[in-house]
């Protein structure tokens, strides 16, 4: 049950931040900073990703 | 003009989100274009094609050796399979690690060159008929490579992008906010590719007829959106096959995900300098999968911006219940943010309990 609320609560949070990272890619590319060996972990799994 | 404004940013963005997924069915349904898709398998009179497995490395000392065995264990004949290893001057002894491996070609630049560099040099190494990209952190499944070459027997098929399966901690396909739409991305890649192709593929597991390739120009981001977009220009299908999978866990949080989500649409903008052409409906075929899916999605926080300030100038019952919702929906996503940080606080203690 906790874990259902969570993930309804995530929800809203995961939709809002992943447009925000549209606005932070554009900003990101007219930087030049774009990149691919920048360090991005997942779990379970070595901390770097392109 | 507010009200103007409202409804142009409501029914772009519902369309986005969901006019697009049934355009998308609708479409399938009268106009599909099945692949011919046929297995090889010696016996049958029908040889496989040799492949070359293309893997661009930087530092990657923790994935090198079970990417290696991973690529060895793959259910395909060995002597029609080429391993290559394009090392961009790794500083954390990958080279050394990789050059351990019996039947891997290591291909090495003394300085920095990027993964479209590293790419370039594999694929010059490269002898098979089939190029297979794939990044060194994802697991094939056995009959992987099997069921996305069996795809070429197609001969309008150029390009083929396998699936990407992230796992939660208990092993099983996650389902939470980046899962989910994970999950939801792919369902409207099947579709695409159903009706002609999918505008990019999986960075982790995707092949293309070597004929095909195009060296990278230095510091592109996505070339696994370049490479499959170049291809459909050129006139192929580049498809989209569940039965090809790759496996991967799902980020740890919803701000690694936002991290590796910047990167990729920063690519996106990329994309649209490298390939301005995809912009041209008599150029692109599919330019309405292009503008719908990428473009849209590329337009929808200012869609949302623009939905939520003409909201603030609009009275009635109807305008200020939907200003409520969307009040409601910011609120939630705070409540999310901090539980996230909470979470995030929890697990570092965890890691680190101090003295």
């Amino acid at each position: 049950m906790t874990s259902i609320l969570e993930k309804l609560l995530f929800f809203p949070y995961t939709f809002v931040l992943m447009n925000w990272a549209v606005v932070a890619g554009l900003y990101s590319f007219a930087r030049g900073s774009t990149g691919v060996w920048e360090p991005v972990s997942r779990k379970e799994r070595a901390p770097w990703r392109w | 003009m507010a009200q103007m404004i409202f409804w142009a940013a409501f029914v772009g963005m519902l369309y986005v989100y969901a006019g697009y997924p049934l355009l998308l069915a609708v479409w399938r349904r009268l106009a599909p274009r099945p692949i011919h898709k046929r297995h090889y398998s010696l016996g049958q009179g029908r040889c496989e094609p040799t492949v070359s497995i293309v893997i661009a490395m930087g530092n990657e000392n923790r994935n090198v050796l079970a990417k290696m065995r991973n690529c060895m264990e793959l259910d395909y004949p060995a002597s029609k399979l080429q391993i290559i290893a394009s090392l961009d001057a790794p500083t954390d002894g990958t080279d050394t690690l990789v050059r351990r491996c019996p039947g891997v070609e290591v291909v090495s630049s003394q300085a920095r060159i990027g993964k479209a560099g590293a790419l370039n040099n594999g694929v010059e190494r490269a002898t098979g008929e089939i190029l297979l990209f794939a990044d060194s952190r994802q697991h094939f499944e056995k009959h992987a490579l099997r069921e996305i070459v069996a795809n070429f027997a197609d001969q309008s098929v150029g390009a083929v992008s396998g699936e990407l399966i992230l796992l939660d901690e208990r092993g099983q396909e996650s389902s939470d906010g980046a899962g989910a739409y994970w999950r939801y991305e792919k369902k409207i890649r099947a579709m695409e590719s159903a009706i002609h192709s999918v505008p990019g593929a999986t960075g982790a597991i995707y092949a293309i007829r070597r004929e095909l390739f195009v060296p990278l120009s230095g510091g592109i981001v996505l070339d696994d959106v370049i490479i499959p977009m170049r291809i459909v220009l050129g006139g192929w299908r580049a498809i989209f096959d569940s039965a090809a999978r790759a496996y991967d866990g799902a980020s740890e949080s919803p701000e690694r995900e936002y991290q590796r989500k910047t990167r990729t649409l920063a690519g996106n903008y990329q994309l649209l300098v490298e390939l301005p052409q995809l912009l041209l409906p008599w150029r692109n075929p599919i330019f309405v999968q292009f503008v719908s899916h990428k473009l849209g999605r590329l337009l929808v926080p200012y869609g949302l911006a623009a939905f939520f300030i003409s909201n603030l100038f609009l009275t009635g019952v109807f305008y200020r219940t939907v200003l409520a919702c969307q009040v409601f929906w910011y609120l939630l996503a705070v409540v999310g943010w901090l539980l996230s940080t909470q979470r995030q606080s929890h697990h570092a203690a965890i890691s680190n309990p101090g003295p």
